[in-house]
């Protein structure tokens, strides 16, 4: 339950598509989570997926920032990696995005700024 | 020679375009890596489209031989002249194996195909590296390189060196290139006149692309690879950058050869 008791809705990512590895599937998985929206807030659970590119991600939470719906949707991982993908996206799109905790309120991620390279000529 | 990314420009840029049929000379290449093969490649499909044929020399090693015709490579070519043009060359679009150069259609499903294919050799094969990892690198590339493929394939090719204890994974094609790409896009307008590695710089930056949408791509391969103790380069008209793990920043330096496109070569350390 939510803090305003609200039936907390797990939907793991294998739901919205059978591939995470592309842009395009991201898009899709967003059309597939959509209509799920209708019902309320959801946490998605980016667990058990061990491929999954920042352009998958990137291209799903484009389309929630457009609807405007990112509120909506918390997430839901305890691999390191997909947490700092979520943070380099955040910091990217200059979003708020949230991680879903067993206990307590939805933790807001720490958005990462892209840092800038240092660029040199070879010898 | 060995035709790595790092040396096939000067082979390319010792060929006389100047002539009606040039002579391209392989007889001195002892080996070929991914990098090589994909710019080659890249640079004959190029002068396919604009109806320019080749003399060719080929390898005096046999294996050099052997391995490219493993590979099916001249048959992806009109080198000489002799076919019926360009479209009755056999495409080896919807994907053949590792074992060849695979040529990426722009379609939806060859970035997963080819990142399946590439897990699920690295698994058989007991590779130890972190395969999930080395698999978003390579579908992050080849999807990226598929959108933008149109009437010139791009192509792709893997070689695991184990006594190198290396992984090698190259892609490229012969298109507009990154500066072209880019320049697309009214906020990087000014790339247009910019020195071709400027704007391959400019391309490793999150969020930085020619298309509405997109622009995560090389940030995600260059983390990758960089997690994974590995290198990056990527060629594009006559610039060339490259990341290197233990090494600070980006190098970038020029070509010998000014080849349109974009080719990308990716080495991962393997655990002995």
């Amino acid at each position: 339950m939510t803090l305003r008791g609200e039936r907390i809705r797990i939907i793991p990512l294998s739901h919205l598509s059978s591939s995470f590895s592309t842009r395009r599937r991201g898009a899709e998985a967003y059309e597939r989570l959509l209509p799920l929206l209708k019902d309320g807030p959801v946490v998605l659970d980016l667990d058990c997926i061990g491929v999954m590119p920042a352009s998958f991600l990137d291209a799903l939470i484009l389309r929630l920032i457009d609807s405007g719906r990112t509120g909506d949707v918390t997430f839901k991982t305890a691999n390191a990696r997909a947490k700092e993908k979520l943070r380099r996206l955040s910091g990217l799109r200059d979003v708020n995005l949230f991680l879903h905790r067993e206990l307590g309120s939805p933790e807001k991620l720490e958005p990462k700024s892209p840092e800038p390279q240092q660029v040199q000529q070879a010898p | 020679m060995e035709l790595s990314l790092r040396s096939v420009d000067e082979l390319c840029a010792g060929v006389d375009l100047d002539v009606p049929k040039p002579t391209l000379d392989l007889s001195t290449v002892s080996f070929v890596e991914p990098g090589g093969l994909v710019y080659l490649g890249m640079f004959l499909r190029h002068f396919n489209s604009l109806g320019k044929f080749f003399n060719i020399i080929t390898p005096r090693s046999t294996a050099v031989t052997r391995y490219l015709n493993s590979q099916r490579f001249w048959e992806r070519y009109d080198i000489s002249g002799a076919s019926e043009g360009l479209h009755s060359l056999p495409r080896f679009g919807h994907l053949t194996s590792l074992r060849d150069v695979i040529d990426i259609e722009n379609d939806h499903w060859v970035a997963d195909s080819v990142g399946d294919m590439v897990a699920k050799l690295l698994r058989q094969k007991s590779v130890k590296i972190d395969v999930n990892l080395v698999t978003e690198v390579v579908v992050e590339l080849v999807d990226n390189f598929s959108r933008h493929s149109g009437e010139q394939l791009a192509a792709c090719a893997m070689q695991l060196y184990s006594a190198r204890a290396e992984l090698h994974f190259a892609v490229g094609d012969c298109g507009v290139g990154i500066r072209g790409s880019l320049a697309r896009n009214p906020k990087y307008a000014d790339l247009s006149g910019a020195p071709h590695h400027e704007a391959a710089v400019k391309a490793l930056e999150d969020g930085v692309t020619g298309s509405s949408e997109g622009g995560t791509g090389f940030g995600t391969v260059l983390g990758a690879v960089l997690d994974l103790g590995g290198q990056m380069s990527l060629c594009t008209g006559d610039g060339w950058v490259r990341i290197e793990s233990g090494r600070q920043g980006v190098q970038f330096g020029t070509m010998r050869y000014n080849l349109p496109g974009v080719q990308v070569e990716v080495i991962m350390p393997v655990e002995g």
